[in-house]
């Protein structure tokens, strides 16, 4: 009994193994279930040339806008020394974290939270003798941001907005005066409602705030 | 069916059944279970001050599920529950790596660390946390309590009381537990080894270069240097994924294994210099004990023992043996029902301590005389940034880096040179960070007096990151100072002086 229940185990366990490896080298429903993480190992994916960060921030009634994370009660680092936030690269935990704020402070009706995606050029990372070593260009480091969700004081999604990465990435197909007269302007400009995904340019985004 | 075939089955039937059910004593597991929760230790006491922002409901989970469009998995615990599971989940992992309970100890470990990793995939979940997991179940299931641990010291100690006081040697037991963690290690390298060929990036450095400029780890000097050599980064990870694909054909064989488990152990150790990373290869390094079998544990002893006893100064190990058993206590060995109470009873208290400390500490600041904190207005400056337009981006942010060479290495520049000969071929490479449009680029030839030489051009389409061009001054140019000059719409956006002699 005890050999037949090892043998059941060894083979069920070296099965979902395989079938993990299986479906990733394939790229057949590897990431169906949140389960698969356990058995799918996508390590180093997703590493870009800019450095990405997050920035949560409250509106209050007055205009006054409001850092929402972190937290006022002290930063939390988890594997250097950013905190929680910048570590969300999809930014579907960012508005949940500024609620828990909202929720354990002091602060005046909040009326919108807005999440922001900052993205800088890695190279900028680096010290200015080995950036200079790299590319002999003088430059300063500049950010660009992109608003990525709007939501009301109470976390209810209005409105979400696609990365600066897939903007970047749809301009440098779509920089094309052929492809362009191809596509017609609804198609170019979509702003979204919740839950829905598209894209825009940062700058009609910055004139919706 | 003929006589060949039934014995080539029959023999395999015998070695897959030798494989997982060869007795042995479990010394690996053994030494596993001692190093693996102190280093998920490591990771877990400085979160448990977060606990109730980081797991529960109470705080600002993250569960990996949300991800998925799977809201709801796991269901999040209050704020009280999510620091006593934490507590639990620490003192279950104490209590497995000296072996106190064990089995009952790592399956709480186990099913702590995976529920509560599940709940927040943006600070406490990584692919180490998930092969601990795999590792603290397997764990479970084996024997690795044994040996080296507060169970075989108590029951060594209540046999040698109530019979002959003769020491029991340590008992052989099944191995396939250990060989499931030996199979799940080259299954993830192998699975990593795939990952890593449907990244095209990979291949050409350009991915593992932007790791290397990464700050999102802890600090890597040493990787920001590595990635001014591009072409060693492609050798690099050339040979990591050959070690990755192989290791789990070749791991078996006894001769090869401890060169495969040297290279891991080099491999991971570096990624710490080069990318900042600390549990990650603590994890890995840990689970190659694992590979450790009697054999090898047996061997290595025999040379320790050797080793000591040609010493030229020799501790007695008859009189240390002795002052081991002095120093051990006195008191009466507990039968094991009254140690499942004692631990049972520790759990608990440590779990109610903790959530009381932690109730305590006031992690929010609820408590505080002035009352919850106030919120902190956003830096105007930062403001300011986020509310006007963004500017252009530069074309020298997309531009990683216009380096001269005199060879190439799977598309990049082997060496960078600041002299070149005359009449000698060198190559000059921009490399483009993507995203990017398609570019036409420029690169002039100047001399010392800024005088144009020589000019051409290059389209750079968006699925490329690289324009090389190469060069031969000729013999009839004079030495000096020349300029490489790269242009993107007529203007100058990066240079190179080199020397010709």
């Amino acid at each position: 009994m005890k050999r037949c229940l090892s043998n059941g185990f060894i083979v069920a366990y070296l099965s979902v193994l395989l079938f993990g490896v299986v479906t990733h080298a394939l790229q057949y429903h590897a990431h169906r279930h949140p389960l698969t993480y356990y058995i799918v190992w996508d390590m180093f994916c997703g590493w870009s040339a800019w450095e990405q960060r997050t920035h949560i921030v409250g509106e209050g009634e007055s205009g006054t806008l409001y850092e929402l994370a972190p937290g006022p009660w002290g930063e939390y680092h988890p594997y250097g020394d950013i905190p929680r936030q910048h570590y969300d690269p999809f930014f579907n935990h960012a508005v949940r974290q500024g609620i828990n704020v909202l929720k354990h402070t002091r602060h005046e009706p909040i009326s919108r939270i807005l999440v922001y995606e900052e993205v800088w050029p890695k190279k900028c990372n680096l010290p200015e003798p080995l950036r200079q070593r790299l590319c002999p260009v003088p430059q300063d480091p500049a950010s660009q941001f992109q608003l990525r969700w709007v939501c009301d004081g109470e976390g209810t999604v209005q409105q979400r907005y696609v990365s600066w990465f897939d903007i970047q990435a749809q301009q440098a197909v779509s920089n094309n005066p052929r492809l362009q007269r191809e596509v017609t302007p609804s198609k170019q400009q979509v702003i979204l409602a919740s839950g829905m995904q598209g894209q825009n340019s940062a700058a009609e985004l910055r004139s919706a705030n | 069916m003929d006589v060949s075939s039934i014995t080539s089955r029959r023999s395999l039937r015998v070695s897959v059944r030798e494989f997982f059910y060869q007795e042995q004593v479990p010394y690996g597991p053994a030494l596993l279970r001692i190093t693996l929760p102190l280093v998920l230790l490591e990771t877990l006491l400085p979160r448990w001050i977060h606990a109730r922002e980081l797991f529960s409901a109470d705080g600002a989970a993250a569960p990996l599920a949300i991800n998925y469009n799977l809201p709801g998995f796991p269901p999040e615990p209050s704020g009280t529950l999510a620091v006593a599971m934490m507590t639990a989940l620490i003192v279950a992992l104490m209590s497995a790596s000296i072996g106190w309970l064990t089995r009952p100890s790592l399956l709480i470990a186990c099913g702590l660390y995976t529920y509560l990793t599940l709940l927040d995939c943006v600070s406490t979940m990584t692919k180490y946390s998930v092969i601990s997991s795999h590792m603290l179940l397997l764990l479970s299931l084996s024997q690795c309590g044994s040996i080296w641990s507060v169970d075989a010291w108590r029951k060594r100690r209540s046999h040698s009381h109530s019979m002959t006081g003769i020491p029991q040697l340590p008992q052989a037991y099944p191995i396939w537990p250990q060989r499931l963690i030996q199979l799940f290690i080259a299954l993830v390298y192998f699975g990593a080894a795939c990952t890593k060929m449907h990244t095209d990036a990979y291949f050409t450095s350009d991915q593992l270069r932007y790791w290397l400029m990464t700050n999102v780890n802890n600090d890597n000097p040493a990787g920001e240097l590595l990635s001014f050599y591009p072409a060693v980064v492609i050798a690099m990870a050339n040979f990591a994924i050959v070690w990755q694909i192989v290791f789990v054909f070749i791991i078996w064989k006894p001769v090869v294994r401890w060169v495969m488990l040297a290279i891991g152990v080099m491999f991971h150790a570096s990624t710490t210099p080069l990318l900042g990373l600390y549990v990650f290869p603590q994890v890995m390094i840990s689970s190659y004990l694992s590979y450790v079998e009697e054999g090898h544990f047996l061997r290595v002893r025999g040379f320790a023992r050797q080793f000591w006893s040609e010493l030229p100064v020799r501790l007695d190990s008859s009189r240390l043996a002795a002052t081991v058993e002095r120093l051990q206590p006195r008191f009466r060995v507990p039968a094991a029902a009254a140690s499942g109470v004692v631990w049972i009873g520790i759990l608990l208290t440590a779990t109610l301590a903790g959530v009381a400390a932690e109730s305590f500490c006031d992690p929010y600041g609820l408590r505080r005389a002035e009352g919850p904190f106030p919120l902190k207005q956003l830096d105007p400056q930062l403001a300011e940034r986020l509310m006007s337009p963004n500017s252009p981006i530069l074309f020298s942010d997309r531009l990683l880096s216009f380096d001269v060479g005199l060879d190439m290495l799977g598309g990049v520049l082997l060496t960078t040179q600041r002299t070149v000969h005359r009449g000698q071929p060198f190559f000059v490479q921009a490399s483009m960070a993507p995203p990017h449009e398609d570019v036409w680029l420029n690169c002039q030839l100047l001399d010392s007096n800024r005088q144009l030489l020589h000019e051409v051009g290059q389209i750079v389409s968006r699925e490329h990151l690289r324009a090389d061009w190469q060069y031969n001054i000729p013999t009839e140019f004079p030495p000096g100072q020349y300029s490489l000059v790269l242009q993107h719409q007529g203007e100058a956006v990066a240079e190179r002086v080199i020397g010709v002699e």
